[in-house]
């Protein structure tokens, strides 16, 4: 921000109409629409409603009783368990997973990259409640793709209907949102990728380097900034994922998926 | 070895070298093997959606050709719910609110970027906080407002609350673009008496990528939402298409060909938008992050 003043119009000096032309549309929708209805919500976090309409200041005693209810206190906690867990499987499978492939992506002069990028990236596109029934059917033993694929590679018999399963439930929404959007992580990593000079890969590999220690050596070092933006970027949109417990598997798993974020609305 | 063209642009960066042999066969097992891992899916929804019940159960990896070909499942969407309508409703909401978003966007991003005045800086920021704050969490607030204003239950809510979510975003990423347009363009427009709207029209076009980018990444999220419909227009008369296909499928559950069906229409108009624009997405995405 602080650059931007070197090459700023004349200061303006009248009173700018144009100027509260252009802004003012796009605050006054987003204070509205968007800023408003938030503090109000935050106001509303701290009273109580009372009998004859009014509501009464107090203070954080709402979320006392979230947090200690005999009602609310284990739905609670639990929900917030299971955002832990859905955010684990995601730092140790996704980003993982989108490094690797964008690492592979990355390769200098690689024939299809577009093709490639085009195709990976596409889930992502997809609603969350599409790709929570595509996968309910996929994985469904009535119409056995998951179980026939299985099959055809010897594993036939480890085939479970594991989105209805209490003990792997939580596991299986979390693999389908990772199957989602790896591909966010995997361009973030290779836009990284890209942007490394080749003159540092070109003197390691003079130097006789493997590509493997290529990568360790060099490029992860140089995209460890990407790596930390991408682990915060898990972390905000894993408390975000409201929409795969309320839209996905209404089966039988009871509250063994619950989201802490959908308890953020009552 | 295989030397693969040499592009001018790229002769100073020295010998550019294509994997090659087993390393390059290596990489794209790989590739493709994640490729269909994220595309198979969504072609059998799609493949078997045409194909009659037996054989969706029979032969499912089987192309719907002629003797097992069926639009049943479509026939049944378009008899018990009003597919054409959600998709119509889906298509004014995202196209109303993507011109709210890059029109309102664009002019306060350029005004945050060619004019000094005070609070500057502290508008531009009070424009990105809403970025990394989830809108749902003022559900409450919001349909508070909107049962007052009596637009509970109208496109016109959607609208207004898909606009000021998509807002941040879009001033945000078009006021760092269009800081990039030249200042002796705008100059030279200022002595030849233009007037600062004549600027804007001027200087719109400029900045093509960015409003392309911002157009996909604010529809997409609009197209898949199921929550505000849920909430702000539940109504059979403004239903969106991703709302439609979800109640539809928890009513048919046990019609596999209207399930399939119903999900291919729901994926198709959204994959096709991306597709169509996927290589200057991601172009965008690349050079907005190697600025």
């Amino acid at each position: 921000m602080a650059s931007q003043s070197s090459r700023m119009t004349p200061r303006v000096r009248y009173f700018p109409t144009h100027i509260v032309v252009f802004i003012l549309p796009a605050a006054a929708l987003y204070t509205a629409f968007m800023v408003y209805p938030l503090f109000d919500s935050l106001r509303s976090s701290l009273q109580s409603a009372q009998e004859g309409g009014g509501a009464l200041f107090v203070g954080l005693h709402n979320y006392a009783r979230l947090v200690t209810d005999s009602i609310y206190a284990p739905r609670f906690w639990g929900a917030l368990r299971h955002n832990l867990t859905f955010f684990a499987i995601h730092m140790l499978v996704q980003n993982p997973v989108a490094l690797a492939l964008a690492a592979l992506l990355s390769a200098r002069d690689l024939p299809g990259r577009a093709l490639y990028r085009t195709v990976l990236f596409a889930p992502t596109v997809l609603s969350f409640v599409i790709v929570g029934f595509i996968w309910q059917l996929m994985l469904s033993p009535l119409w056995g793709i998951a179980g026939g694929l299985m099959r055809l590679v010897g594993l036939g018999a480890y085939f479970r209907p594991w989105l209805g399963l209490e003990g792997s439930a939580l596991v299986t929404l979390s693999l389908m949102s990772v199957w989602q959007f790896v591909g966010i992580p995997l361009m973030l990593f290779h836009v990284a990728l890209l942007g490394i000079p080749d003159e540092l890969r070109e003197a390691a590999r003079v130097d006789g380097a493997s590509g493997w220690r290529v990568f360790w050596g060099i490029e992860f070092p140089l995209i460890l900034p990407v790596v930390g933006l991408v682990a915060i970027l898990t972390y905000v949109g894993n408390f975000n994922a409201i929409s795969p417990r309320t839209s996905w598997a209404r089966s039988s798993t009871g509250r063994s998926s619950d989201f802490s974020s959908r308890w953020a609305i009552p | 070895m295989s030397v693969a063209p040499v592009s001018p642009a790229r002769l100073s960066s020295g010998l550019r070298v294509a994997p090659s042999g087993g390393k390059a066969i290596g990489i794209h097992a790989v590739l493709i093997g994640y490729a269909l891992i994220a595309l198979l899916p969504v072609l059998l929804i799609v493949m078997n959606s045409f194909k009659t019940r037996e054989a969706i159960f029979g032969r499912p990896y089987f192309p719907p050709l002629p003797g097992v070909f069926s639009p049943s499942g479509y026939l049944t969407m378009f008899e018990r719910a009003h597919f054409a309508r959600y998709f119509a409703n889906s298509a004014i909401v995202a196209g109303a609110a993507m011109t709210l978003i890059l029109l309102l966007g664009a002019m306060a991003g350029f005004a945050l970027a060619e004019y000094r005045f005070r609070g500057n800086a502290w508008i531009g920021l009070y424009l990105a906080l809403g970025i990394m704050i989830p809108i749902r969490l003022g559900t409450v607030s919001i349909l508070r407002i909107m049962s007052s204003l009596g637009l509970v239950n109208t496109l016109v809510a959607l609208i207004l609350v898909y606009a000021a979510q998509g807002l941040p975003l879009a001033v945000f990423i078009l006021q760092q673009f269009m800081r990039q347009v030249p200042q002796d363009l705008k100059d030279a427009a200022r002595i030849d008496g233009m007037s600062e709207y004549r600027i804007f029209w001027l200087i719109l076009p400029l900045v093509r990528p960015a409003v392309a980018t911002v157009a996909v990444f604010t529809m997409i999220p609009i197209w898949n939402d199921l929550w505000f419909p849920l909430i702000l227009a539940p109504g059979e008369a403004t239903k969106t298409l991703t709302l439609g296909a979800q109640l539809f499928i928890g009513q048919f559950i046990s019609d596999w060909n209207a399930i399939l069906a119903s999900l291919t229409l729901a994926m198709v108009p959204v994959l096709a938008v991306y597709m169509l624009v996927s290589r200057n997405l991601i172009r965008g995405l690349t050079a907005g992050a190697l600025k």
